[in-house]
């Protein structure tokens, strides 16, 4: 067996409909809060989905950029995601500086909002304005952050659809392992934006009413934005300097259903094999883990086949364990949806808390686990599973060990 | 001890100098002249006709039908688990992203076509190529940059020197839209470029002649640095590269001490593709041992470093003959 180092989670920060910070973010989960609201950021007359996982509290201050308080929404969300993780991670800039320090972001619609007003003013400008059209890509948020903070190493902007946090995570990992890198600034963010809305509801995975994920009578997702970023550091880079960890990324998978662009993988094999090819990563028996933190969107589809990959992932160690869907509390944080939800797994890991399902009313018998429906509940965890799965046939699932 | 060593055993080129290895070759023969692709027929490429195709998205997924012809690499049940594609765009797919904002514009959110809305997330090509030939390992799709393409490369070799996957798909794709062409920094043209990587005592096994070793691998913030990481990381100095190919917009620091080609100049800006061209360019002349033909060097190279820049980051790779 190769040794590799490991990868340690050493910082983590979070913007959600909950507010800004990752405590916040804990206490509305542990709680048992309901996070969705009325959208009021653009005319929603005309939209048949009025309501959605809203950040709320926008005023963010940027003391290592004042400038940021004018830029766009979604870079506001990521930057203090950033900053939040950097300091609880107990690092600097120039600590920062010093490393071979990566920034590994993660988007399913990344500066849509930005585009769009491009493309609006291109139509009475015969050219289009090059400083603007930078800030429209896709990779512009990562390579910004990455220099804001100093970083030298390498730079990622990855787009897995729904699935696009934990592959960043475990990106950023494979970094780390490699050798590439020393520390990692990785994470995900998305932005309710005109463009994202209509075309998720024109997709007709959103329901009217609430969601609910894992109940018989649930009829679809409600969407929402945020970020969230971990900093991972290899073990050794971590030790040095002191820090503090106590969870540690252990094992990764993402792959493809190679089935349909939208219609889903009844039989759910490619979610199954990228939690086996995770577990497998990790090194973690399926009898070690103690809790899956569920994609559960609330679809139909969704929540039946995962349940059965789960299931049969873990066999009867699958009826044991407390498995939550926190898309009931924020809804689903698009880009943002896996990280903050691997957040959660590794507060879980360390406070021994599991974050309930809301919203749960009727049971299904092909969803017949424990999604801890009556609230919080108390476990030991050592292997927490996070899963995330994405329009494309993406799937990304990360495991986590309480060091 | 295991052989971890990565080769590039095909090509697939959708390029404004050949659609094609065999295309390719000539105009490695014959001296690269880039003219505008156009649109491809799909169903000259594909098992199965398609309802729509952002032209990127088509680039892409053509390029990848070349790339596994020219493995001769069919993905079955058996091998579909233990073979992965990595793609990097750095413009994606804006061509639909621009039609549908336009119908948004034109007719309102009620009718918002959800087909346009689904071909134009960025992982569309990632996801085509994955469902079209049934691949079911390691994705992934960067969005980072200019060098989004090379960074695919790299997470695939990475992939199959840490024994993850068998063979794996690395491709690149950009095509333009009249808003996007002011990100060009020479004349724009859509490409694509798939490269199949495996590893040599695979590639061995089943009989697949290698190309070029991936023999080193840099990434980071800046080309001067990804480049020494490269060189660094296959074990050899910059007086041993023969042929440095860079879409880098600025002088390299190794710049002076190899032979010289600027990727922009004399391909056109293929966004994330033009590096990936670089590295089949290559490719072919390593593995064909032949010279290219107008690009100024007398001998086929022995060791190349090829390296893809841009002000969000930038990355390197030394690619050398496989049998060194």
């Amino acid at each position: 067996m190769t040794t590799r180092p490991r990868v340690l989670i050493t910082g983590m920060g979070a913007v959600t409909p909950f507010g800004t910070g990752v405590e916040v973010l804990w206490q509305g989960l542990t709680a048992g809060r309901d996070g969705i609201r009325p959208i009021d950021r653009f005319d929603m007359t005309d939209y048949r989905v009025k309501v959605g996982g809203v950040v709320g509290e926008t005023d963010f201050e940027f003391p290592e950029d004042p400038g940021l308080a004018e830029s766009d929404l979604g870079l506001r969300f990521c930057a203090r995601a950033v900053r939040e993780a950097v300091e609880s991670a107990g690092l600097t800039r120039d600590a920062l500086a010093e490393a071979d320090a990566a920034m590994v972001l993660s988007t399913n619609f990344g500066p849509a909002e930005r585009y769009q007003r491009l493309c609006e003013s291109s139509l009475t400008d015969a050219t289009t304005d090059p400083e603007a059209l930078r800030e429209s890509l896709l990779g512009f948020v990562a390579a910004y952050l990455g220099d804001l903070w100093g970083l030298r190493g390498p730079r990622a902007m990855i787009s897995l659809s729904c699935a696009s946090g934990n592959a960043a995570l475990g990106y950023a990992a494979e970094l780390l392992r490699r050798g590439r890198a020393e520390v990692a600034v990785a994470g995900g963010y998305d932005l309710i934006s005109e463009f994202a809305w209509s075309g998720l509801i024109a997709l007709r995975t959103m329901t009217t009413k609430r969601i609910t994920p894992f109940d018989r009578n649930r009829s679809g997702t409600i969407f929402g934005e945020g970020a969230g970023v971990m900093v991972l550091e290899t073990e050794s880079h971590a030790r040095t300097r002191g820090a503090r960890a106590a969870v540690e990324l252990a094992g990764h998978h993402a792959n493809n259903n190679a089935f349909h662009l939208t219609a889903p993988d009844k039989d759910g094999a490619s979610i199954v094999r990228a939690m086996r090819r995770a577990l497998e990563d990790a090194r973690c028996a399926p009898e070690e883990v103690d809790h899956v933190n569920a994609h559960g969107t609330a679809t139909a589809y969704n929540d039946r086949v995962e349940t059965a990959a789960i299931k049969t992932v873990l066999g009867t160690r699958a009826y044991e364990i407390p498995i939550n869907s926190i898309k009931s509390m924020i809804g689903h944080l698009m880009g943002a949806a896996s990280i903050v939800e691997t957040i959660a797994a590794a507060r879980t890991i360390e406070t021994g808390v599991v974050p309930p399902t809301i919203n749960f009313e009727t049971p299904d018998p092909d969803c017949d686990l424990n999604y801890c429906t009556a609230g919080a509940e108390t476990h030991e965890v050592r292997c927490a599973v996070s899963n995330a799965a994405g329009l494309g046939g993406c799937n990304s699932v990360v495991v986590l060990r309480r060091l | 001890m295991p052989d971890d060593r990565v080769v590039i055993t095909a090509v697939g080129p959708v390029t404004p100098v050949g659609v094609g290895r065999a295309e390719l070759a000539a105009a490695l023969a014959e001296g690269l002249e880039p003219v505008e692709i156009g649109q491809l027929n799909v169903e000259d490429y594909l098992a199965s006709a398609k309802t729509y195709l952002d032209p990127n998205s088509a680039y892409a997924l053509c390029s990848a039908a070349l790339a596994l012809k020219d493995a001769r690499l069919t993905v079955n049940d058996d091998n579909a688990a233990s073979v992965g594609v990595s793609f990097g765009t750095r413009l994606a797919n804006v061509t639909t992203v621009e039609s549908y904002l336009k119908m948004l514009r034109e007719q309102g959110v009620k009718l918002a076509s959800p087909l346009l809305f689904i071909h134009g997330y960025p992982n569309t090509s990632v996801s085509l190529s994955a469902i079209e030939f049934g691949i079911k390992g390691t994705s992934f799709n960067f969005n980072s940059g200019r060098f989004a393409g090379l960074q695919a490369l790299i997470q695939a070799a990475d992939e199959l020197g840490s024994g993850g996957m068998s063979v794996m798909l690395a491709g690149a794709a950009d095509t333009y839209t009249e808003v996007t062409r002011a990100a060009a920094l020479g004349a724009p043209f859509g490409a694509a470029m798939t490269l199949a990587l495996e590893r040599l005592e695979g590639a061995s096994a089943r009989g697949a002649q290698p190309l070029a070793e991936v023999a080193g691998c840099g990434l980071v913030r800046s080309a001067d640095d990804a480049a020494s990481r490269a060189l660094a990381d296959a074990g050899i100095g910059a007086s041993d590269i023969d042929w440095l190919l860079s879409d880098a917009a600025d002088a390299l620091d190794i710049s002076g001490r190899a032979h010289l080609t600027e990727l922009i100049k004399v391909l056109g800006d293929c966004g994330a593709a033009t590096a990936m061209l670089g590295v089949a360019l290559v490719a072919l002349a390593v593995g064909e041992g032949k010279p290219p033909a107008g690009l100024g060097l007398a001998r086929a190279p022995r060791n190349a470093l090829v390296v893809s820049a841009d002000d969000f980051g930038a990355a390197a790779i030394v690619l050398k003959k496989p049998t060194d």
